[in-house]
């Protein structure tokens, strides 16, 4: 369902039947698909993990993402026009700092602890109290802006039988990439997520609370999709810039404000 | 295959027998060692298919034949079996690691063929934990234990020495490389940082060494896949100003890293011999790992599944099904057969791959064989069977 709202939302979805039909993408060696492999891997795994659905640390959810970012890096790599360093490396830093905004604040790095946690506070944004309410609503904001930055700036999957820059391998991708930054970063930082209704008791309470979470969550997929449309390259340093600022004061103030 | 050689003697001498709790807490090394298994099934499918899927079906079905246990549940598995075989035949055809042309083009039939598959286990699960039977049902409903089972203590001794030795013999190789170098230092560093165990540490290593030295798929995958097993319950969290300065600086240095690692450019020298057996030593510590998860005692029968297998079990599904649902959009149809060789920047390593597989394969086979024989063995000595 998040996949689907990311695509819907996402600037390639007009195109989506144009791009479809395009030929398909290659990755003519058994390693080059293995390390395509990366990319649906870490995309598969970081969003159950957000969600608290299966038993992991924030570690695990910043790995998914690395493994999709290795898995594009070394293909692009293929064609030696690409040189390791870019844009999404810097919007990684900017989107884990705004991840862990939460973990900080309750001194666990277990995700399944934290959706407990919070489960117990209520939704972090509403219910921490002023001080932490007001860091974690600056960590979702930079933190959103960071899961757009990071998709869309992520190196293109290349397009070796094609000689086209569009490919559905590389739509795909992105959708699964932005659903799980998105997700990321609003079912640590606004939840509590469906995990809650795994690994704590269920009531009244939680169940409003995570009905709640999960529109949000949706909403919050649909945007970041939406928004990486206005993530150009005249624009990315500065919002980079200013979300990686406001994600550090974020992280800093939901660890040290009680 | 020196080192399944050891592991099938290891499997003779030292069947590692723990709690659920370990099983609880390790889980992740499950995910990729069975993705990493699946690796293995795409290339060698019916050695290693039959060992490792269908041999603890038999097994269940000499009970069955012999009226000890009830044959709905053998039933279910072995329909599971069926399905789980022809889910892969469909993808590996799809993604042509594996042809069959008779019927080859499904990839979403394969992935709602892993579904049903998944489904029929899950479902007999909660028919057969609760009976005397469970003690072998983790066995029959979750293969990846199979490939866990036979490494004890010893094999994780032999890692330790045969990834040190490795990794001097890279470091010294890929002198010249001060990236690989840097790499490697800066993973261990992380590793040892997080995880106080020598193996970790090692085999992390081992993997930027594996980088430096051009393979370039177990290296990265170990890089993702490894956090996974830096369980917070053995992190010693700081509070305060000590969490939150690693949490300002970790990121920033694991995206320089990440993006360091996509630059090291692989020296010719003795690449065909570190980046294969990088490889298979980052299969086998997840392996090793694996077996503490293994609660073989059948005597205990009734253990509990507990709910972060399951949650593996569909996570790996999941997995499948997403490569699946990717691999039916992105991939090539394959004709029939296996592509032609291309030159390419890996052309050594895949003929090199080509080669090594079907001996891994096949000496996965024997130890499933041997296996199925201890496990054969000690249901009849139960009363199991």
């Amino acid at each position: 369902m998040l996949l689907g709202i990311a695509a819907i939302a996402s600037p390639e979805w007009p195109r989506r039947a144009e791009i479809l039909a395009l030929p398909k993408v290659s990755f003519d060696t058994a390693q080059g698909r293995l390390l395509f492999g990366l990319v649906p891997f870490g995309v598969a795994l970081g969003i159950p993990a957000a969600l608290g659905l299966i038993s992991a640390n924030v570690l695990a959810l910043l790995s998914a993402m690395i493994a999709c970012m290795l898995g594009r890096d070394f293909l692009a790599k293929t064609h030696d026009e690409h040189f390791g360093w870019t844009p999404a490396h810097g919007w990684f830093a900017v989107l884990s700092w705004s991840v862990l905004a939460l973990p900080l604040h309750v001194n666990s790095l277990d995700l399944q602890q934290v959706v407990a946690a919070q489960t117990a506070l209520g939704p972090a944004p509403l219910y921490f109290g002023a001080g932490p309410s007001a860091a974690f609503w600056l960590a979702m904001l930079a933190g959103l802006v960071a899961a757009a930055g990071w998709s869309q700036d992520q190196v293109r999957l290349p397009t070796i039988t094609m000689g086209t820059k569009d490919s559905a391998a590389d739509m795909i991708a992105r959708w699964g990439e932005s659903a799980l930054a998105a997700t990321a970063v609003t079912s640590i930082l606004w939840g509590p997520s469906l995990g809650a209704l795994v690994s704590g008791p269920i009531n009244e309470r939680t169940v409003g609370f995570v009905a709640l979470s999960f529109v949000v969550t949706c909403a919050a997929v649909a945007a970041v999709s939406f928004a990486r449309r206005f993530i150009t390259p005249t624009t990315q340093l500065p919002l980079a810039a200013g979300a990686g600022a406001v994600a550090a004061l974020a992280m800093l103030l939901a660890a040290f404000v009680q | 295959m020196m080192i399944m050689i050891v592991f099938a003697v290891a499997a003779a001498g030292s069947c590692a027998v723990l709690s659920t709790d370990d099983f609880r807490r390790y889980w992740p090394f499950w995910v990729p060692a069975t993705l990493l298994f699946a690796v293995a099934v795409g290339r060698e499918p019916s050695v290693v298919f039959l060992g490792l899927f269908l041999l603890p079906t038999v097994v269940m079905g000499v009970g069955a034949l012999l009226r000890r246990i009830s044959p709905i549940p053998f039933l279910l598995i072995a329909l599971s079996d069926v399905a789980l075989g022809t889910a892969l035949s469909l993808y590996q055809s799809k993604t042509s690691l594996w042809s069959l042309p008779e019927v080859g083009g499904w990839g979403l039939g394969a992935g709602s063929l892993v579904a049903v598959a998944a489904v029929l286990r899950l479902g007999t699960a909660s028919d057969v934990v609760h009976s005397r039977e469970g003690g072998l049902l983790p066995v029959a409903w979750w293969q990846g234990v199979m490939l866990a089972y036979w490494a004890g203590t010893e094999a994780a001794i032999v890692l330790v020495v045969g990834g040190a030795a490795l990794w001097a013999t890279g470091a010294y190789l890929a002198r010249s490389n001060l990236a690989a170098l840097s790499l490697a230092g800066g993973t261990v560093a992380v590793a040892a940082a997080l995880e106080p165990g020598l193996l970790p540490v090692l085999v992390i290593g081992l993997a930027g060494t594996g980088l430096a030295l051009g393979e370039r798929v177990a290296a990265p995958w170990a890089i993702a896949i490894l956090p996974l097993s830096f369980i917070a319950g053995s992190i010693e969290l700081p509070t305060g100003a000590y969490l939150a300065l690693p949490a300002l600086l970790f990121p920033p240095a694991w995206a320089v890293m990440t993006a360091r690692v996509s630059r090291i450019r692989p020296p010719q020298d003795a690449k065909l011999v570190v980046g294969p057996t990088s490889g298979l030593l980052v299969v086998a510590y997840l392996v090793a790992i694996g077996a503490s998860f293994v609660d073989l005692d059948l005597d205990s029968a009734g253990t509990q599944i507990p709910a972060e297998a399951i949650n593996a079990v569909w996570l790996c599904y999941g997995l499948g099904i997403a490569a699946s649902v990717a691999y039916w959009i992105v991939g090539d149809d394959v004709p029939g057969k296996l592509p032609p060789e291309r030159p390419s920047h890996f052309s050594q390593f895949h003929d090199l791959v080509n080669r090594l597989i079907p001996v891994v394969a096949w000496g996965i086979f024997g130890v499933a064989m041997i296996i199925a024989v201890r496990l054969l063995l000690a249901g009849l000595r139960t009363g199991f069977l």
